[in-house]
C-alpha cells in the first residue's frame, strides 16, 4: 500500500471518527438558551436574594430583571472595597439611565452594621446598599474573598464576575458596556 | 474548587497563581528539551521571557483596543496593575509574533525549536486545565457517575480532570516516542491534544452551540486534519524519511 493511500485512509478514518463524535454529542438542551439553575458562575442564573436595604424596604434581585445589575459584596473593614466604591459610584451615575443597577451587599454577618452605615456615609455613594445579616446570600454567591463582584445580565444570568479589587472605572465600564448593549 | 487562595491578608486568584506557576515550569521544561536537541537553553529562556513581556503588553493593549471608547476616557488605566483587563487572544498573538521574530533573528526558527517548545506547551496546557479545576470553569454536564464531582449545584462529569489525565497521557506518548523527523513531536502533540479536546468537549456543560453542535469540536477536528497534512509535508521534506516512504 502506498504512502498516499495510507494517509488517505487515515484521514478518512479521522473524519469519520471526529464526525461521529460531533454528531453523537450534540446538545439541544442548554447553553444556547438560558441555564435555569442558580449558581455563582458565568452562564448560570444569579442566585436570588431579598435583603433589607440601608434606606429601608427591601432589595430583591429578581425585581431587577430587565436591567444589568452589578452585585458587589463588601465589608467596612475591607480596604480594597473602600478604594473601589468611588469608581462604582461614578459608573453607576454614568450608566444608570441605560439600565444599570448596582446592589452593594454588606456582609453584615461578619461586619458591624454601625461601621457599615458610617462607611457609606463617609463615602457618600448613591447606589443601593443591602445587608446580608445571616450570611445566606454570601454563601449562595460562594463568597471567598472581598470585594467580589458579579455582573448580572438583563435575563438574570451571570455575565461576568471578578474576585478582589479595587476595580477601576475603566474595568467596570468595560464589563458592563457589552452587557448593556445586549437586549 | 478553590477560586481564591488566602495568603495572610491578601486574597489571590488561584487561576492566576496556577498559570504563573505553569509558565515558570513550562519555561524550565522547554529549556531542558532545547539542550537535549542541541539548542541553546539561554536562547529558549530569552525567547520565553520576550514572549511573556510582549504577551502581557499585547494583552493589555488588545483589551484597550477592544474597549477603545472607554480607554480613550481613562488613558491612565492602560498602565493599571489589574490582571482583569488583559485579552488572552491579543496576548497570545503578541507573544507568538515576538517569539517568532526573536527566533528568526537568532537563527533558531526551525521545526527543532517547535519540538523543544513542545514540553512547555504541554505543561501550559496542564496548567490551564488545573486552573479550570480551581476556578470551576470548563465544567461538565450533569451526570450521576461514581466519579462525578459536585459543582455548581449538580453532580457533573469532571471534565477538568479528564483533560488533566489526557494531557498526562499525551505527554507520555509524545515525549517517549521516537522523533523520525524535526517537528514530529510538536505535530503529534497538536493532533493528540486536539483529539482529546474533541472527545472531552462532548462532556462539557458550557459549550458554545450552533444548532446543537459544539463549535469547539468542529474547530478541533479542523486542527487535527490540518496538523496531519502538515506532518505529512514535513515527513516528505526529510531526506531520510522520504527514502523510507519512497524507496
Amino acid at each position: 500500500m502506498t504512502d498516499r493511500r495510507r494517509f488517505t485512509i487515515l484521514l478518512l478514518g479521522v473524519i469519520a471518527f471526529g464526525g461521529g463524535v460531533i454528531l453523537g454529542s450534540r446538545d439541544f438542551s442548554a447553553r444556547s438558551g438560558v441555564v435555569t439553575s442558580p449558581a455563582p458562575q458565568i452562564g448560570f442564573v444569579a442566585p436570588d436574594f431579598d435583603l433589607e436595604a440601608l434606606t429601608g424596604g427591601s432589595l430583591k434581585l429578581s425585581d431587577l430583571r430587565g436591567k444589568v445589575v452589578m452585585v458587589n459584596l463588601w465589608a467596612s473593614w475591607c480596604n480594597p472595597c473602600r478604594a473601589e466604591m468611588p469608581a462604582i459610584d461614578a459608573v453607576y451615575q454614568q450608566y444608570r439611565a441605560q439600565g444599570l443597577e448596582v446592589v452593594a451587599i454588606n456582609t453584615t454577618f461578619q461586619d458591624s452594621e454601625a461601621d457599615a452605615r458610617s462607611f457609606v456615609k463617609d463615602l457618600g455613594v448613591n447606589f443601593p446598599i443591602a445587608f446580608d445579616r445571616d450570611g445566606v446570600t454570601s454563601k449562595r454567591y460562594a463568597l471567598q474573598a472581598m470585594p467580589t463582584t458579579f455582573f448580572v445580565k438583563r435575563d438574570g444570568t451571570i455575565g461576568d464576575m471578578l474576585f478582589g479589587g479595587p476595580m477601576t472605572e475603566a474595568l467596570i465600564s468595560s464589563k458592563i458596556e457589552k452587557l448593556l448593549a445586549e437586549q | 474548587m478553590f477560586p481564591v487562595i488566602q495568603v495572610g491578608p491578601l486574597s489571590v486568584q488561584a487561576r492566576g497563581v496556577i498559570l504563573l506557576a505553569a509558565i515558570w515550569f513550562a519555561t524550565e521544561a522547554a529549556e531542558r528539551a532545547a539542550k537535549r536537541l542541541g539548542l541553546s537553553g539561554d536562547a529558549i529562556y530569552n525567547l520565553t521571557l520576550l514572549a511573556g513581556i510582549f504577551g502581557l503588553v499585547g494583552a493589555r493593549l488588545g483589551y484597550a483596543l477592544d474597549h477603545f471608547t472607554i480607554y480613550r476616557n481613562y488613558p491612565a488605566a492602560l498602565v493599571a496593575l489589574d490582571l482583569n483587563t488583559l485579552s488572552a487572544t491579543w496576548g497570545t498573538l503578541a507573544a507568538s509574533l515576538a517569539a517568532y521574530g526573536y527566533a528568526r533573528r537568532k537563527g533558531i526558527a526551525s521545526r527543532t525549536l517547535l519540538d523543544a517548545l513542545t514540553p512547555g506547551f504541554l505543561v501550559l496546557a496542564f496548567g490551564l486545565a488545573l486552573a479550570d479545576l480551581a476556578s470551576g470553569d470548563g465544567y461538565g454536564m450533569p451526570a450521576s457517575l461514581p466519579w462525578s464531582i459536585e459543582l455548581w449545584g449538580a453532580a457533573r462529569h469532571p471534565t477538568q480532570i479528564y483533560m488533566l489525565l489526557a494531557i498526562g497521557l499525551i505527554s507520555l506518548i509524545v515525549l517517549k516516542t521516537d522523533r523520525p523527523f524535526a517537528g514530529y513531536r510538536f505535530g503529534l502533540s497538536i493532533v493528540l491534544y486536539a483529539a482529546a479536546y474533541l472527545i472531552i468537549e462532548g462532556f462539557r456543560g458550557d459549550s458554545t452551540l450552533v444548532n446543537g453542535v459544539r463549535m469547539a469540536q468542529v474547530w478541533s477536528l479542523a486542527v487535527i486534519i490540518a496538523a496531519l497534512f502538515v506532518l505529512r509535508r514535513w515527513a516528505e521534506a526529510e531526506p531520510t524519511t522520504s527514502a523510507l516512504i519512497n524507496p
